[in-house]
């Protein structure tokens, strides 16, 4: 498997190249191995997708 | 639950915490306040916890609801059992590898603690009694120096 660099504020971290997660997504996959891969459910992912967007909405909406 | 949960407390601070302990920073920090380490290993041993603990009302209840000479909820008990089983050996391996290995003692600030502690006084009760005891400990509150040294200001 191929690995791209992430960076945050402890240092470095190895990202397989088809995630798109970040350094502290990567960190958690390594230090929370509790019950079954990936079994976060999809909906709570998409729901942070939707957060986001209202929070980046907002804060530029603030800005201007 | 109650083993996290104290570890975590101990480990609280370091300015306005107990912080009689050090635990591992396996992150960056909070994503609030910079700076700030969490206890996330205990956060998830304590979160599997109450899981395990749902679980087992779940067996309790799929338990009692044999009807007759049958019970049907096999199934449902079995599937919380196991979910149990695994999250509690998975996350107590987390634990050890990314917190209690790591644990170390502050022992500065456990001795500050413990000479400031305002119940050392409970061992002089066999000494000079509850009552004398009672007006040390809340001489020694008033005026700031700890307990020990308050009483033998006032006995010498």
């Amino acid at each position: 498997m191929n690995y791209r660099v992430e960076k945050d504020t402890m240092g470095e971290v190895q990202v397989p190249v088809d995630k798109y997660w970040g350094a502290q997504t990567q960190r958690s996959i390594m230090n929370f191995p509790i019950g079954p891969a990936a079994s976060m459910p999809i909906e709570i992912i998409h729901a942070f997708g939707y957060l986001k967007k209202a929070a980046a909405i907002t804060n530029n909406w603030l800005l201007t | 639950m109650k083993i996290a949960n104290d570890i975590r407390m101990s480990a609280s601070g370091p300015r306005s915490g107990i912080g009689e302990l050090s635990i591992p920073s396996n992150e960056p920090g909070s994503s609030i306040m910079p700076g700030k380490a969490n206890p996330t290993q205990t956060e998830a041993l304590t979160m599997v916890c109450a899981q395990i603990m749902g679980n087992d009302t779940t067996i309790s209840v799929a338990g009692s609801n044999g009807h007759f000479e049958l019970n049907v909820f096999k199934p449902v008990m079995i599937s919380a059992l196991l979910q149990s089983a695994t999250l509690i050996a998975d996350a107590c391996k987390a634990f050890s590898d990314y917190c209690v290995v790591g644990i170390e003692p502050n022992l500065k600030r456990i001795e500050e603690n413990l000479k400031n502690s305002l119940m050392l006084v409970t061992a002089l009760n066999i000494h000079i009694g509850y009552e004398n005891a009672t007006i040390i400990v809340k001489k020694a509150y008033v005026q700031k120096p700890d307990t020990l040294t308050t009483f033998s200001r006032s006995y010498h």
